[in-house]
């Protein structure tokens, strides 16, 4: 374990009805970093993410954040702890503003106990001004902020992505998982969005992304973690990975190692 | 014969009822994803329906097919001018359940404003008792539990055997799923809700038949024990809802011969939340949507 | 006919009240309880056995408490026993169970809690219920029975400011909005770390505590309670008025409640001729209007008459540099 690596999570396994969807997952995320997490469909890409970040329970293995194990913890204690995640569909608060999105995303420790609102009214009141003013910068950031009153549910697929950014942002955690942030955007906005990511790392956020555009991960991510039947079976750059028979091997089913093929889907 | 195979006759009787009850919720449920709150009340316009019929024939068959006519062309009008247009336009499942507890409502009123709220009663033939192995039977309670096996094993053999079943049990599975495989799913939908529909109304007369008296608020009152089976045995699983009524049935009269008779349905109550606290889907597993 | 309006306004302005409580379940939480009116009827219970004297018929009537307390405490013993209900029935309705099964398990419990009081005598008076419930202050005030009854609307009355001013307050701070989060994407929710649970469990007692005030007022009201006005028909009509003047809005509770009891029930009861023969026939009605409400409100204007707050930002933002850029913000087109 070295003294910068944020994740690390050992021999994580998980089955479903006699069916293993994890099997002996084990890697570490350096903090800082941005690394993508790339397999075929049924690799296990998404139970991992399910699994880390709480919202399933992980039948064996290893899960340390921060220092600390965060095994079998509910997705709320996980999230508190700073670790977040986003969904493959973009899940914004509808009926709520944008501007409310961003509210509810900062992690107000107890800050929305009800007794709190009633006895000190100033303190909150204080704290949202300042919230409000962190807000409006970042969503000026991602040129959301003209929509900030608006419904959360009446924006466009583009710009929920966006505000899904924007929250993860103001949440300030100390890592985010990404699962498929491009999935449903419109190619011509995958530019912006490889922007928005930047800008995430920039404000300090450790990140791992679940792609299937592997052009997106090869430029925006550093290292890469691939995926097969449930567990990691290579790591490393882009440019390595591409000449990894095991990784070839996986997504062609092919041995080649003469083939320096990009495999972008 | 003691007291013991007295309530476990009864409880056997009352597990035919429900049976016949809960199977027809499960159906329903497993096509259209909502828990039918109008449910007694479909109850109850098989019971009207036989008086009605009853006018007109003293055949008690007649009049026992007359109150499932009526139910099942209701539950098919519900399914085709209410449900399906709401499951249409993508409504959340609390709006959907409101729905039908605002139906449940229109039609327990309706039902006292057309024929008021008093008592009715359906002409049977006399209750003779019989000694069937340890058990004591009335003709009634022959008759319902004869009723109550005939449906089961038919039921059995359509899901089983027949086109219609096959598409049904598909379109249970999954409905996108069954109608890009071809299959006319809001036909299949219609169908499965005028076949509830037939049962719940024939377990309405069963219900009257045995019972006696009714009135508008009667199939209201079975809709709890109803809900308890159903879910006990995981909704949309017909043969759940059957051992979840056999269950039911035999642990509220057992115990009820036990103990005062109005805690019946803290028993069948108590049933539920354990099993859902439980085993939250159900003893069989119920169709359950992804949480995420 | 003064009389007739008086009491009919006393009794909206306490419905209103009650449906301020169940608006914090259902529209600000998104949670369908099909039994509120059983903490309704724990408050008035509650309040009733703490300020009422013996019985008057002694033998003929029996109940617990019966502490002669005055009428400020009682309402207080009222809507606190309502709350304990809530959270032990939100506890056990709220274990990790899906939204229609939540409505069947309250609708259950309820029906458990009700049979438990109808059926012994000894709590609260079992069928016959409670009677005789003194009227607040009344030996304290020199009013005729006539200014009285003006007295208890005004109480009524303020007593819905107050908690519509409270629910207001809630309803736009911090908690308020973790709650409409959680109705809106619970799973959300957890991701940016807020135990559901304990929101839902929260908004569920808030809601209880205020159905028990308005059951003391009722109790009170009428002067008696009996497990006749406490069936589900009851909670559904609440349900009515707060979809037919808007889930989630706190005035659209009171709005709902003034023009579905207030205005179409007493046009229905009054306007109706009676079926002759079928004495239930005109409230009969009343439930299947009231249905028909709900289906078309849903199918029309599922947000009811109106529409939820909105937050407004631009508003509160003083500054006009709101918009100014720090360095990383990209020269991209706009999306549209």
């Amino acid at each position: 374990m070295t003294a910068a690596s944020i994740l690390e999570v050992t021999d994580l396994s998980k089955s479903f009805g006699g069916v293993e969807a994890v099997r002996k997952c084990s890697f570490t995320i350096e903090q800082g970093s941005i690394t993508g997490l790339i397999g075929s469909n049924g690799a296990g890409k998404s139970t991992t993410v399910n699994l880390l970040s709480g919202f399933q329970r992980a039948d064996s293995g290893e899960v340390r954040f921060a220092g600390e194990s965060i095994m079998g913890r509910p997705p709320h204690q996980v999230a508190a702890r700073g670790l977040i995640r986003t969904f493959q569909t973009a899940r914004e608060w509808g009926s709520l503003s944008v501007m409310e999105n961003m509210l509810v995303a900062a992690r107000a420790m107890g800050r929305d106990a009800a007794w709190r609102s009633l006895f000190r009214p100033r303190r909150i009141a204080t704290a949202e001004r300042d919230d409000r003013e962190a807000a409006r910068g970042i969503l000026a950031d991602l040129g959301l902020v003209a929509l900030r009153d608006d419904r959360a549910g009446e924006l466009s697929g583009g710009q929920k992505r966006l505000l899904e950014f924007a929250r993860i942002v103001m949440a300030r955690p100390q890592l985010a998982l990404l699962d498929e942030p491009l999935s449903g955007v419109n190619p011509v906005l995958v530019a912006r969005i490889s922007h928005a990511i930047e800008y995430l790392r920039q404000s300090g956020i450790t990140l791992v992304i679940v792609e299937h555009n592997l052009t997106f991960v090869e430029q925006a991510c550093d290292t890469a973690i691939v995926m097969a039947l449930g567990t990691v079976i290579a790591s490393g750059t882009m440019n390595a990975l591409r000449k990894d028979p095991a990784v070839l091997d996986a997504y062609l089913g092919v041995d080649t190692s003469a083939l320096g093929v990009d495999t972008s889907a | 014969m003691s007291t013991f195979t007295h309530v476990v006759g009864f409880g056997l009787v009352t597990s035919a009822v429900i049976a016949l009850s809960a199977v027809a919720l499960s159906l329903q449920f497993s096509v259209s994803n909502i828990p039918n709150f109008a449910h007694g009340e479909f109850l109850t316009l098989g019971m009207y329906g036989a008086l009605v019929t009853q006018r007109l024939t003293d055949n008690i068959f007649v009049d026992a097919l007359g109150g499932a006519a009526v139910t099942a062309v209701a539950a098919w009008a519900i399914n085709r001018g209410i449900i399906e247009p709401f499951n249409r336009r993508g409504a959340k499942v609390t709006v959907l359940f409101v729905i039908t507890i605002a139906l449940s409502l229109m039609i327990q009123n309706g039902l006292i404003v057309f024929f008021g709220g008093t008592t009715q009663s359906l002409v049977v033939p006399s209750y003779a008792v019989n000694q069937v192995g340890p058990f004591l039977f009335t003709a009634a309670d022959e008759v319902v539990m004869v009723v109550a096996v005939v449906i089961m094993v038919a039921l059995h053999l359509v899901l089983r055997y027949t086109k219609f079943g096959k598409a049904q049990r598909a379109v249970a599975d999954s409905r996108e799923l069954a109608s890009v495989t071809g299959i006319n799913m809001p036909r299949v939908v219609a169908l499965t809700w005028l076949m509830a529909g037939a049962i719940a109304g024939l377990a309405g007369v069963v219900i009257a038949f045995q019972g006696g008296t009714f009135n508008p608020l009667t199939g209201y009152t079975f809709l709890l024990v109803t809900f308890a089976a159903a879910v006990a045995g995981g909704l949309g699983r017909p043969y759940g809802a059957m051992v979840g009524a056999l269950i039911l049935g035999l642990a509220t009269e057992v115990s009820g011969g036990y103990l005062a008779a109005s805690y019946k349905m803290v028993i069948a109550v108590g049933i539920l939340v354990l099993v859902l606290l439980v085993k939250p889907s159900g003893l069989f597993g119920a169709k359950e949507q992804a949480a995420i | 006919m003064i009389d007739y309006l008086v009491s009919v306004l006393t009794l909206v302005s306490i419905f209103a009240i009650l449906a301020i409580g169940l608006n914090v379940q259902w529209g600000w939480t998104g949670m369908l309880n099909l039994t509120y009116i059983t903490f309704v009827a724990v408050g008035a219970y509650v309040s009733a056995g703490l300020d009422v004297g013996p019985p008057i018929y002694a033998g003929q009537q029996t109940y617990i408490l019966s502490l002669s307390l005055p009428f400020p405490v009682a309402a207080l013993g009222g809507t606190l026993a309502a709350g304990a209900a809530g959270a032990l029935i939100g506890a056990i309705a709220l274990r990790r169970l899906r939204a229609d099964y939540f409505a069947i398990v309250t609708l259950s419990l309820g029906l458990v809690v009700y049979q438990v009081v109808a059926q012994n005598l000894g709590l609260f008076g079992g069928q016959v219920g409670m009677f005789g419930i003194p009227q607040p202050f009344a030996n304290n005030l020199p009013f005729s029975p006539e200014e009285y009854t003006f007295f208890y609307l005004g109480l009524c009355l303020f007593a819905l400011a107050c908690v519509y001013l409270l629910a207001r307050h809630l309803y736009r701070s911090p908690f308020g909005r973790t709650l409409r989060a959680i109705r809106d994407d619970e799973v959300a929710a957890q991701a940016f770390a807020r135990p559901v649970f304990w929101f839902k469990l929260r908004a569920f007692i808030l809601g209880s505590l205020i159905a028990g005030f308005g059951g003391a007022l009722l109790a009170h009201f009428v002067g008696a309670f009996n497990p006749a006005g406490w069936t589900p028909g009851e909670t559904f009509l609440l349900y009515t008025a707060i979809f037919l003047g808007g889930t989630g809005n706190n005035l659209g509770a009171i709005l709902g409640v003034f023009l579905f009891t207030g205005v179409i029930s007493e046009a229905t009861r009054n306007f109706i001729p009676m079926i002759p023969g079928n004495p239930d026939a005109n409230e009969a009605l009343r439930g299947v209007v009231g249905g028909l409400i709900i289906i078309l409100v849903l199918r029309f204007r599922p947000q009811g008459i109106l529409p939820e707050p909105r937050d407004k930002d631009t508003d509160r933002d003083k500054d006009n540099n709101a918009s100014a850029s720090l360095p990383v913000a990209p020269a991209t087109p706009q999306l549209t």
